[in-house]
């Protein structure tokens, strides 16, 4: 009997966990859009060179390893598709490094603005900057953890080409956070 | 078992193009720094949803996905639009 039920029909024809996952994704536009507004409120009565500090060569870098970051995830996500289960590993890995070196930069980034005098609590600018900046760096320290995760369970070659859920919907949160840091460079380093 | 059974190849978007898109919109980005200070503004917001579109589309799949995903991913903008003219106005 247990044979005929099929575990992913859904009374709406959706993938409920990719519907899950779609509809925390539009809680956290919420969040981030809640984010970039104070950020941009408190820049406008911070003094109009706030944002002079910050190194923008550093972070266009960063912003290049996140976007290839993201292409790593979807290829793997084509490769396991296709059954290519050693090439979906190999992607998973070269994401992983990518997301810790987006972070390690953006530590050195920090450290860097502390000894400049940028902290959270010297200034309206700073404190915004922080805040702003680290929400999303939050985010990718949890896709790192969800990505090390994934990679455990494709050496033990839990996915397949019929099975490849799992890689999927950790790709649409690191595409989301991806997309967050295309708008933070703009909003708060170009800008 | 099912490794036994063929497998059939997906059609997959041309990935590589959107990340070369993506690379090429973050270099002119930079070079935005050698326009008029009035017109950065735009450029910039310009590109930076130029690169999001790309993202959604193509590396979220919602060009090809089911609408209810796109409607789902799109309905707290109604919300963001007249939190960011509200906050406009003041």
């Amino acid at each position: 009997m247990s044979e005929l039920v099929d575990p992913t029909h859904t009374s709406t024809g959706l993938d409920n966990r990719k519907l899950g996952m779609w509809i925390f994704l539009a809680t956290e536009v919420m969040l981030f859009s809640a984010l970039i507004a104070a950020f941009l409120q408190m820049k406008a009565r911070s003094p109009a060179d706030a944002n002079q500090i910050l190194n923008i060569p550093l972070t266009a870098v960063n912003t290049f390893i996140l976007i290839i970051s993201s292409t790593t995830v979807v290829l793997g996500l084509a490769a396991i598709q296709d059954g290519e289960k050693k090439k979906l590993l190999r992607y998973l890995v070269l994401t992983l490094l990518l997301g810790a070196t987006f972070l390690s930069i953006q530590v050195y980034e920090y450290t860097q603005l502390f000894s400049e005098g940028l902290t959270p609590s010297g200034s309206l600018f700073g404190g915004a900057f922080y805040t702003l900046t680290g929400f999303h760096g939050l985010h990718v320290f949890i896709g790192l953890i969800w990505c090390a995760s994934l990679i455990f369970m494709a050496a033990k070659q839990r996915f397949s080409h019929r099975n490849y859920a799992r890689i999927e919907i950790f790709g649409l949160y690191w595409h989301f956070v991806d997309i967050v840091w295309i708008l933070l460079f703009t909003v708060v380093y170009l800008l | 078992m099912e490794e036994d059974q063929p497998i059939e190849k997906h059609k997959h978007p041309k990935y590589l193009l959107v990340f070369l898109a993506l690379a090429v919109l973050t270099l002119v980005e930079l070079a935005t720094f050698y326009l008029p200070p009035n017109l950065r503004p735009v450029a910039l917001l310009t590109l930076s949803f130029i690169k999001a579109l790309l993202v959604v589309l193509y590396f979220m799949h919602l060009k090809t996905d089911s609408r209810w995903f796109a409607f789902i991913f799109l309905v707290p903008f109604l919300l963001v639009f007249p939190m960011v003219l509200v906050l406009r106005l003041n």
